[in-house]
């Protein structure tokens, strides 16, 4: 009950923010919105079923390049491509989840790296159809372009979206890839269907991550292969192991948090990324259950020493 | 009532026979002991069992039904549990979400409502009243031995294969272990197969007892019966009882 009187309280400060922000800063947190979707997807694959999946970013790519182009070239209204795109998003997932199913750790990981620089060099070299590295100019989900109006309906998104984690989470399907991930052999000896559970989390990561794109494609008006690139998979990676990975809340804290922090370190041009794969590297080490982990160790020993 | 039938069952890993042609059953209501020296091939004779790893040749059947081309998860369904030798608890999650995992995965469904009290049922009975939300990293082995034990049972079993349940425990551990074996089948009817290199414990305890040697089932019947079978005081008791 608590936590969701916390969920909204926190839902209702994020809708006054267009109140106060200008528009660089509105920016910056739709793109903060984008990042929670992100983290929190990835992180329902890669910190509940254990499957470290590097195609995240390249879901997001696929959910953004069906709506845009299909926009383009064919003239389907956005708000009916954009479930195209999440359909076609989910299917990819359940085919590469398929394929990775008898595969655990870093070889699932290579797997899904392959798959998606695959995606990305079919992107940036299919110029008829995608535009390559000049980028594809696609519409806004609907109507006229408004900053706001598209603030909006990424916090709905977002919103919405960590919901159905959260029930997902607490539902016998969660309970299943916690056990998943913590030892697929005692789960399917206590008669959880082991390969079932596994491809049902690569679709709905899937079909969140390619949502998650498609809103961004149409917010932005322009899509290029850096959707699908590495370079955002690596930032998804970053903000979930730095929030906490395997958490509910780490994945939301790491992306806000990385992406007000990139913001005022954005002068030093790529680098920012490089810091960030370091600090990732120093929480995987030091503190596996990032900032969440770090928040709530210092909560319990304050709780033990005031007794 | 014949539970479980085991019918030539042969598995080899490369050259190596891990087990021959091995056929017994177990009947319902029974606490049948499955002893053997060390890499005689019981525990492969419980994946196998079990659905971890298939048979190459020979036929299981459970309650009428074959289990041969069925996964671990399915064979579970059908109401046979098992334990591991090495304790698998689910590390990350507490004693009442290990149970509550083998609940998810049964057949028919536990109301929400109806799941709290079951686990800790469960829990009670194991001897873990008390450590619901404890993690199972930090129990000790004998309660990882009993968290074990518990998620096996909230799985609702017919039958319970247990894989070496009192190694590494004191005699005093022993003998409640030994307690909560004849629990079990006394009190919830369920027939256990039970691996044991505690040859005293099983027994006391077993109706009937299998001596698997080399991969090959040497010789079967009661506790008394096998004592004094030459081929399993040559294969097994001797060592044990040089060692001892």
């Amino acid at each position: 009950m608590q936590y969701w009187i916390a969920a909204i309280v926190a839902l209702g400060c994020f809708a006054t923010l267009p109140f106060f922000l200008g528009q660089y800063w509105l920016h910056a947190a739709i793109m903060g919105l984008f990042y929670v979707m992100m983290a929190s997807s990835w992180n329902l694959l890669a910190g509940y079923t254990g499957q470290v999946s590097f195609a995240h970013a390249a879901f997001a790519g696929i959910g953004a390049y069906t709506s845009g182009i299909l926009a383009v070239k064919a003239g389907i209204p956005p708000l009916i491509g954009l479930p195209l795109g999440v359909a076609l998003a989910a299917l990819l997932g359940f085919a590469l989840g398929s394929l990775c199913i008898r595969m655990g750790g870093i070889y699932l990981s290579l797997t899904t790296l392959a798959f998606s620089e695959i995606l990305r060099i079919v992107v940036t070299n299919e110029y008829e159809i995608t535009r390559g590295t000049m980028g594809l100019k696609i519409p806004p989900l609907f109507g006229e372009y408004s900053k706001t109006v598209s603030f909006y309906v990424l916090l709905i998104a977002a919103a919405l979206m960590l919901w159905a984690i959260r029930r997902i989470l607490d539902s016998d399907l969660g309970t299943s890839f916690r056990a998943v991930q913590n030892d697929e052999t005692a789960a399917s000896s206590l008669g959880i269907p082991v390969v079932r559970v596994r491809i049902i989390a690569f679709v709905i990561a899937g079909a969140m991550a390619g949502l998650a794109g498609s809103l961004y494609g149409h917010y932005l008006m322009l899509i290029t292969p850096h959707v699908l690139s590495l370079d955002l998979m690596f930032l998804v990676l970053a903000m979930t192991v730095i929030g906490g990975m395997g958490t509910f809340v780490g994945p939301i804290i790491g992306a806000l948090f990385l992406e007000v922090l990139s913001e005022y370190i954005r002068v030093y041009g790529e680098f920012h990324i490089l810091i960030f794969g370091l600090v990732a590297l120093a929480a995987a080490r030091f503190a596996p259950e990032g900032l969440v982990g770090l928040w709530r160790g210092y909560f319990a020993r304050k709780v033990r020493s005031g007794q | 009532m014949t539970l479980l039938s085991v019918e030539s069952v042969s598995k080899s890993f490369g050259g190596l026979m891990a087990v021959s042609n091995v056929s017994f059953s177990v009947e319902e209501g029974q606490i049948v002991g499955l002893i053997g020296p060390n890499g005689a091939g019981k525990t492969t004779l419980f994946n196998v069992i079990a659905g971890a790893l298939h048979a190459d040749e020979g036929r299981i059947s459970f309650r009428g039904k074959d289990l041969n081309r069925l996964a671990p998860h399915e064979i579970c369904r059908e109401g046979l549990a098992r334990t591991f030798q090495v304790t698998r608890p689910f590390l990350g999650m507490t004693c009442y979400e290990n149970v509550l995992v083998a609940l998810v995965g049964r057949r028919d469904r536990v109301a929400e409502s109806e799941r709290p009290q079951l686990i800790e049922k469960t829990l009670d009975l194991t001897g873990l009243a008390g450590k619901q939300a404890v993690l199972a990293r930090d129990l000790n082995l004998i309660d990882k031995k009993r968290l074990e034990l518990a998620r096996a049972l909230a799985t609702n079993p017919k039958l319970v294969l247990l894989d070496e349940v009192l190694g590494g425990l004191s005699s005093m551990e022993m003998s409640q272990a030994l307690e909560l074996i004849r629990t079990i089948r006394d009190r919830l009817g369920i027939t256990i197969l039970w691996i044991e290199h505690v040859v005293g414990a099983v027994m006391s305890l077993c109706e009937r007892v299998l001596v698997l040697s080399q991969g090959a089932l040497i010789c079967e019947g009661t506790p008394k019966e096998v004592s004094s079978d030459t081929c399993v005081i040559e294969a097994y008791l001797g060592e044990a009882d040089a060692q001892d």
